[in-house]
């Protein structure tokens, strides 16, 4: 390994060390208030390491890992979920009983799988990264342990999750057994027999339940609901940003043969998705379960883009996969960060019923505002992030002329409309009398403040990423 | 000419002001938002006409935030910059609680649809659609009538439903001037030149007509209008009927003609069909109500109708009539949006039925909504005779059954408004009301004069928008009749 290759690894790097300091300080000294700091601080080292140095070209750093522009910006991503997971957490769990610190311990951990997977080039990364990503979710989501909806939800996970790694090592198994090779670029053998073809459903399963699309959604409504707000954030957007990332590469490298099924299956699964998704997202009070089904429907218009992937290499492919995945981030980092500060982890439940959001402006304007933004944002209004996503995405399904996709597209976003709708209504409704408690410290404020402006600032002028995101992404 | 981006940038600014300043001296609001209207007025009128902007915006797909401003933009932006400084007089007294929210939500919404009559980029054109949708929701959700949550979900989901037909036939135009020149575009006169095969012609107009109709609205899409009309604000009202649906007229005239003329001319039969059964059913309908708004809002429906027939057939003395239905129709369901919002003010009630022999209390009122019911019928002299008559002699040339039907209609006119001047206005007195004050007066008589000028000296009108009809004009001529 020379040195290049480590400067490359360094937010790897300096996340695992990040890691070691939070062990021995929670050994030697516990302090909520310090472990969150460190939390912080490496994530925020390890997000300055991967911007000051983006690669422009791929490079591969051993077998097992490869240091490439898509990897890198979807890690970014990964590490912008983690500092707003960290921010919002010390305000939220200030009053719950259990011991603080380990939560930034696993946070870490996960985010150090999830940026993993991120540069993952090899069979043998890819499984010890989502283990590495998805365990600590299990204890996060259970962290208050009085909560029996948060245990319910962990176990539910716990077994799904173990079902589905038991699928993708099935999968790789079969491949490796046709093809020879464990290298993610060279997987999928480009003579496949109807071994190699189970194979890759398997994986292709294994992925779509990261990612909750149908038919694997079951467990995504409940989960979400169980756990706290935290780990339901982290497990929206970290988790789902590092298995699109992998998504996206395995699809980019698909040998014309596998075009023709993969084609039929992800659009049956995108088209199922979209509806089902939307539809069943209509009649929820819980915005934790609307968010759910609306992250459904949401992996589902994404994958749109991973279905052009496999037809042609076009450079839009990725850059609409990108702004996309950043729109749904920013959107899901404010609507869970509001509620949030909302709620108070210690309490039985979180405060996630549309009735507790109820009149919300008139009492916090500017939460209310956030709020509408980010669910305006989902649903794909103009003048904020989302429209420019769901542009990108109509763009790429329009050029390769997919009509039953983009059919189900307006269907669910009309569907969508409604839900979405039905949330913001409630919040200028005329409110309960009575002040709502807001939590909440000056830095987690200005934190989903500036996920507001820039919200707003992509969707008002898209040009200041859109037009770089080719150089971004596509190595020279 | 950056001065023109001001005229989109300055009612947002105005109203976040308006907000401001409600909040340091309750009431101050309509003041400032008049005088920010005023100061509007001004610097709108020393603009010249024909000046343009064109500044890159999202290079990445060649998108340009390009404004362009001809007569027919100029003659839009100073109706809707009227209405506006009606909407805020109209709304002195009515509204109450949270007054900066509301003038806020009025003045962005005042942004979204100058944007719409200036954007020359089919992508900055859906960004102002759809931006001037959102305050108008909130407009009707928060200060509407008793059933505004539901009206409000039915306006919102009906054009932003039928608006993204529209964002995939946009995106459909740029794609295939991409194939042709390989580069993308959003811009209407270069979209205007692209050469497209009658096929896809054919369904990227269907995605324009289906957007434009709903916001016309034309009769199998027109069900939001109804409930919102009747649930919005007085200032709601007024902006809705006086401007709003007049954005899917100006879609038609700026955009789904010039760039489809083939698809629109293969399309006129049917189009026009709708418009004559929009007119036959609005008419019906607005016969039958019981709700003074609820009334007017069936009628515009009918009005509409005329719009949508005029400007399909395509002749250039129909396409004059359209435009002046535009403005008059404007004027006139705008006076009698107001006239209702008095009166819901008086009375607490819209109900016909309880109303009755109005004009011994108020006799000022009776008479001046009179003339606007005239108006309305298209008494010769107001302003709404000349669109008619125009609309109806142009269609006549083309076509001959569907002229005579919609000329039936101005019977039905006749009925539904002689209809409700009389249930409010005369019989034995039900009700004791107030009479206009000074206010109110100042503001109905100013619309009266609105309505008599543009009756006795349309030519005006016509002048402005001259430029831009007869390039129509020109492409019609080009276009080989099926």
């Amino acid at each position: 390994m020379n040195r290049i290759e480590l400067i490359s690894l360094l937010p790897v790097l300096v996340l695992a060390s990040g890691i070691m300091v939070l062990m021995l300080q929670t050994a030697s000294r516990r302090s909520e208030h310090l472990s969150r700091w460190i939390c912080l601080l490496t994530l925020i080292l390890s997000l300055a390491a991967q911007l000051w140095h983006y690669p422009d070209a791929a490079q591969p750093i051993t077998r097992l890992l490869a240091f490439e522009p898509v990897g890198a910006f979807f890690g970014i991503l990964v590490l912008v979920a983690g500092v707003s997971v960290t921010l919002i957490q010390g305000p939220y769990a200030a009053k719950q009983r259990e011991p603080a610190e380990e939560f930034y311990l696993l946070l870490l951990c996960s985010c150090l799988g999830a940026l993993l997977l991120t540069l993952a080039s090899h069979v043998g990364t890819v499984i010890l990264s989502l283990e590495l990503m998805s365990l600590p979710f299990l204890a996060m989501m259970a962290y208050n342990r009085q909560r029996t909806d948060a245990l319910e939800a962990a176990f539910k996970y716990l077994i799904l999750s173990g079902a589905a790694s038991s699928l993708l090592l099935m999968g790789f198994a079969l491949l490796y057994v046709t093809g020879g090779t464990l290298e993610l670029a060279h997987i999928l053998p480009e003579q496949p027999g109807l071994l190699a073809r189970a194979g890759l459903v398997l994986v292709m399963a294994a992925l779509a339940f990261k990612l909750s699309l149908v038919p694997l959604h079951i467990w995504t409504a409940d989960v979400y609901q169980g756990a706290n707000l935290s780990a339901t954030l982290l497990l929206t957007s970290v988790s789902k940003a590092a298995a699109f990332a992998l998504l996206i590469k395995l699809m980019l490298a698909t040998p014309p043969v596998f075009a023709r099924d993969l084609y039929l299956m992800l659009s049956l699964m995108a088209i199922a998705s979209m509806l089902l998704g939307n539809w069943l997202a209509l009649l929820q009070n819980s915005i934790k379960r609307l968010m759910a089904y609306s992250a459904i429907a949401h992996m589902g218009y994404a994958l749109v883009a991973a279905i052009v992937a496999t037809q042609s290499g076009h450079r839009l492919v990725v850059e609409g996969a990108a702004y996309y995945l950043l729109a749904y981030l920013i959107a899901s980092i404010l609507i869970f960060g509001i509620l949030a500060l909302l709620s108070d982890l210690g309490a039985d439940a979180d405060k996630d019923d549309i009735h507790d959001v109820k009149g919300l402006f008139w009492q916090h304007p500017w939460l209310a505002v956030g709020l509408s933004l980010a669910f305006l944002s989902l649903a794909g209004m103009p003048i904020t992030v989302g429209f420019i996503g769901k542009f990108y995405l109509l763009t790429l399904a329009v050029k390769s002329e997919l009509w039953w996709l983009i059919a189900a597209m307006l269907l669910g976003s009309a569907v969508g409309l409604y839900y979405y709708l039905r949330v913001i209504f409630s919040l200028y409704a005329e409110g309960k009398k009575g002040e709502t408690a807001v939590t909440g410290n000056h830095t987690s404020r200005g934190w989903l403040g500036l996920m507001a402006a820039v919200l707003l600032l992509l969707g008002i002028l898209p040009g200041l990423l859109g037009d770089r995101l080719g150089l971004l992404l596509l190595s020279s | 000419m950056v001065a023109l981006s001001l005229l989109l940038f300055l009612p947002l600014i105005l109203g976040i002001l308006a907000w401001g300043a409600e909040r340091v001296r309750a009431g101050s609001a309509n003041y400032m938002s008049l005088a920010g209207l005023g100061l509007l007025l001004v610097f709108f009128l020393s603009l010249q006409a024909e000046s343009h902007l064109k500044l890159v915006w999202f290079a990445r797909f060649n998108v340009y935030f390009s404004l362009y401003l001809d007569g027919l933009a100029q003659l839009m932006i100073l109706l809707t910059l009227l209405l506006a400084v009606l909407a805020v007089l109209v709304s002195w007294r009515e509204i109450r609680s949270n007054r900066g929210f509301f003038h806020f939500n009025l003045m962005f919404s005042l942004s979204g649809i100058i944007g719409v009559f200036l954007a020359r980029d089919l992508f900055l054109f859906f960004l102002c659609w759809e931006v001037m949708l959102l305050p108008m929701t909130a407009l009707i959700l928060i200060w509407g009538h008793e059933g505004r949550r539901y009206a409000a979900f039915k306006f919102f989901i009906f054009t932003q439903a039928s608006s993204l037909l529209m964002l995939i036939a946009i995106i459909g135009l740029a794609l295939a001037q991409l194939s042709a020149s390989g580069q993308y575009s959003f811009d209407m006169q270069a979209l205007a030149k692209l050469d497209l095969p009658m096929a896809s012609q054919w369904w990227l107009m269907l995605g324009f007509f289906i957007a434009f109709a709903v916001k016309l609205p034309c009769v199998p899409l027109h069900t939001w209008l109804p409930d919102a009309h009747t649930q919005a604000p007085t200032a709601g009202s007024v902006l809705l009927a006086g401007i709003l649906l007049k954005t899917g007229a100006y879609g038609f005239i700026r955009i789904l003609m010039p760039l489809f003329p083939e698809a629109a001319q293969a399309f006129s039969p049917l189009a026009v069909s709708l418009g004559v059964f929009s007119i036959l059913y609005g008419a019906l309908m607005a016969f039958s109500q019981n709700d003074f708004k609820r009334l007017v809002a069936y009628s515009s429906i009918s009005h509409m109708g005329f719009i949508l027939l005029a400007l399909f057939s395509w002749h250039p003395l129909a396409l004059q009539g359209a435009v002046l239905t535009m403005v008059a129709h404007g004027i006139s369901s705008a006076a009698l949006f107001c006239i209702a919002g008095m009166l819901q003010q008086r009375l607490h009630s819209r109900e016909l039925s309880k109303m009755g022999g109005l004009w011994s209390s108020a006799p000022k009122m009776a008479a001046l909504t009179l003339v606007f019911v005239m108006a309305g019928i298209g008494m010769p002299g107001l302003a709404n005779f000349n669109g008619e008559l125009l609309s109806l002699l142009g269609s006549y040339k083309i076509f001959p059954i569907h002229a005579m039907l919609a000329a039936l209609a101005i019977i039905g006119s006749a009925l539904y408004g002689l209809h409700l001047f009389q249930r409010a206005f005369q019989g034995p007195a039900n009700q004791q009301v107030v009479d206009l004050d000074k206010r109110e007066l100042t503001f109905c008589l100013l619309l009266l004069l609105a309505l008599v000028y543009f009756g006795l000296q349309p030519q005006s009108l016509l002048q402005i928008s001259e430029p831009w009809l007869q390039q129509l004009g020109q492409i019609a001529t080009q276009v080989v009749r099926p």
